[in-house]
């Protein structure tokens, strides 16, 4: 075997009489995992509803011009000849 | 194990219910902690990873097949997490007999001589010198060779670990070999066969 692999096991031989060092979950942590799950949680919802508000706003925003311009009112034909002869009249005068 | 967690994966997954996701992390912290504590370099903070490790578990626990063992799903997330980790970690490109302080010395003498018992101490400077030696590595060179040598795992047990073929992780050993050889060449020549 090569001496670099003989000392790589060597020490990994020794490493391993290395008692365990008492495993606790450190105090808080898992608050802290909970809280940060809400906050993902709360994101995702966030970011679901982003868009689909902007595409809501936007069918809104047409549907308005659309009611706008359908509620403007019809050029009246009466009207319309009645300024034109008043105005051909007064360029004639 | 994956029996006692069915309820607290299906609580989770099905009612995002918090108490089920308090216990599963009061569970399998050993799990993870040990993983970490073994993959990872003295002095990198193992809770900031496990914290890292916990909010990926409940982030993709909608795609673990319940008729698989959890460990093996966890064991392999958690490496995944400590490979990254590494990944940002700067290198030495050797380590030389004069980088090592005196103790360092002792002890890689100390293992050379007697390696089958080691006092506590010893053992803890081993495993600190085996950290810089293997922090001459890459992330993939060093997972594997700590899980080869310091956890003893089979090849066949790395490959299901890591998602990597039997072939695969056994090329992967013997560069990673050849690239420590390399590192340690000033070490492994005051050691002569």
């Amino acid at each position: 075997m090569h001496s670099t692999e003989k000392l790589i096991q060597k020490l990994a031989r020794m490493a391993r009489c290395e008692p365990e060092s008492p495993i606790t979950v450190p105090p808080g942590f898992a608050t802290r995992i909970v809280s940060g799950l809400r906050e993902g949680d709360a994101r995702d919802w966030t970011l679901w509803l982003l868009p689909r508000a902007a595409v809501v706003a936007g069918l809104i925003c047409l549907l308005a011009l659309g009611y706008r311009h359908e509620s403007k009112p019809a050029p009246n034909f009466q009207d319309f000849a009645a300024t034109y002869v008043q105005n051909e009249l007064e360029r004639g005068l | 194990m994956n029996e006692d967690l069915g309820p607290l994966i299906t609580a989770w997954r099905e009612h995002r219910a918090e108490a089920a996701a308090r216990e599963l992390v009061h569970v399998l912290y050993p799990q993870v902690i040990r993983i970490v504590r073994n993959h990872l370099s003295r002095g990198m903070d193992e809770e900031d990873l496990a914290q890292e490790v916990f909010r990926r578990l409940f982030d993709q626990l909608h795609r673990y097949d319940a008729k698989l063992p959890l460990e093996n799903w966890l064991s392999r997330l958690t490496l995944n997490v400590c490979r990254n980790a590494l990944r940002g970690r700067s290198r030495r490109p050797e380590l030389r007999w004069t980088d090592l302080s005196e103790t360092e010395q002792t002890t890689l003498e100390a293992a050379m001589l007697s390696p089958d018992t080691a006092t506590a101490g010893q053992a803890r400077e081993a495993r600190e010198l085996l950290d810089r030696a293997l922090s001459t590595l890459g992330p993939d060179d060093r997972l594997v060779l700590t899980l080869l040598h310091l956890e003893e795992k089979a090849v066949s047990e790395i490959a299901a670990l890591t998602g990597w073929s039997v072939t695969g992780v056994r090329v992967r050993a013997f560069r990673a070999r050849r690239r420590l050889r390399k590192a340690l060449a000033d070490l492994a020549a005051r050691f002569p066969e």
